[in-house]
């Protein structure tokens, strides 16, 4: 088990019951004690297969990427139709939404050789934000172990970890949070578009 | 880790065992202690948004570790990759490290009082970054000074 241990004021013993019953889904467990001085000591422990997570690989030119599969909301075809510019930036339209794009292969300056399609779009969202990120294919959805990367990597917000692949290849792991604050501060000064009028989509994780 | 190059008084014999890689027309010096292993090129994979030094990530038996270029860590060009390649491993103090050779050459070994203080710039590369430099028979080695070369928050 890997136990992460942290202090903090304690919250109403409610939560600490919905905390506790989330753990006890994945096989943690939490416990805590309050010291006289009114702190907390938290300890949450956790199963190291938490270090295995579903992710949907993408490819953008010659390079692969993970996005975890908690983060993704659908995935739509990018066609002259669905597209369009607002105030000079390309947004995509979904179900009378127009959502920020952040296209990866720009973003990341993919070397690319030949002009192929960047024909697909992750919708992804992080709290109450949704944005489209955009790559070339969809190659599927994996459950991967992650691997850290060094600290000298850590302030690539962008990028969250690696894995290995099956064929001993890495692909790097990207951070949902990140892409939706890169896609919305990349497009500049226009509104963000607020995550859902309360219309659910049925279309979930379908390639 | 570093070698160590204070050491200089005449009667010390202590032997210093060492391998070179070579980058475009440099020989640089290791010590073979810091040295973890030696492979040959596997496929590196970018990462995006690193300082173009990090020529990217690679498996290693299953650890992902960083590769640097030292000649793009320095501006004085880029480490071109082809059959002779290699990625020297090496073991920082808190992470194993490659390093992107265009060849090996074979172990040399030397006593420390051969080794001189750098010159204020070697093939580009200030003296801060040196530790010394060696002159062999046929070969010179730059021996560079790791903790600084391979720091995380000095260049970008």
């Amino acid at each position: 088990l890997l136990t992460i241990e942290s202090s903090a004021g304690a919250p109403a013993d409610q939560e600490i019951t919905h905390l506790q019953s989330v753990l006890t889904q994945v096989s943690g467990r939490l416990e805590w004690h309050q010291h006289a001085n009114g702190s907390a000591t938290f300890i949450l422990s956790l199963p190291l297969t938490l270090a295995i997570i579903r992710v949907m690989m993408a490819r953008v030119g010659d390079e692969v990427y993970a996005f975890p599969i908690q983060s993704i909301q659908e995935t739509q075809r990018l066609t002259a139709s669905n597209i369009s510019t607002i105030r000079g930036r390309e947004v995509l339209e979904l179900r009378n939404e127009a959502l920020s794009l952040l296209f990866l292969r720009e973003y990341f300056d993919v070397p690319v050789a030949s002009a192929s399609d960047q024909g697909r779009v992750l919708i992804i969202h992080h709290q109450d934000h949704k944005i489209g990120v955009v790559v070339d294919h969809i190659v599927g959805i994996r459950e991967v172990v992650i691997k850290p990367l060094t600290s000298r990597f850590t302030n690539i917000r962008t990028i969250s970890g690696s894995a290995i692949l099956g064929d001993e290849q890495i692909a790097l792991i990207l951070d949902a949070e990140a892409l939706v604050e890169e896609a919305i501060r990349c497009q500049g000064r226009g509104p963000v578009v607020p995550f859902s009028n309360g219309k659910h989509t049925e279309q979930r994780l379908i390639p | 880790m570093n070698i160590n190059i204070e050491k200089k008084s005449a009667n010390s014999i202590q032997e210093l065992n060492t391998i070179g890689f070579r980058i475009g027309s440099e020989e640089y010096g290791l010590a073979l202690s810091t040295v973890q292993e030696i492979i040959t090129t596997p496929r590196i994979t970018r990462v995006p948004k690193a300082p173009t030094y990090i020529k990217g990530v690679i498996n290693l038996h299953g650890n992902v570790i960083p590769v640097i270029d030292i000649a793009r860590r320095f501006k004085i060009g880029e480490t071109k990759i082809g059959p002779g390649s290699r990625v020297v491993v090496i073991d920082m103090a808190d992470e194993a490290i490659g390093l992107l050779a265009e060849s090996v050459s074979k172990v040399a070994s030397f006593s420390a009082s051969q080794i001189q203080p750098p010159p204020p710039l070697v093939a580009g590369i200030a003296a801060e970054y040196l530790q010394g430099v060696v002159r062999l028979r046929n070969r010179f080695l730059i021996f560079l000074d790791l903790q600084k070369t391979l720091g995380e928050d000095d260049t970008n």
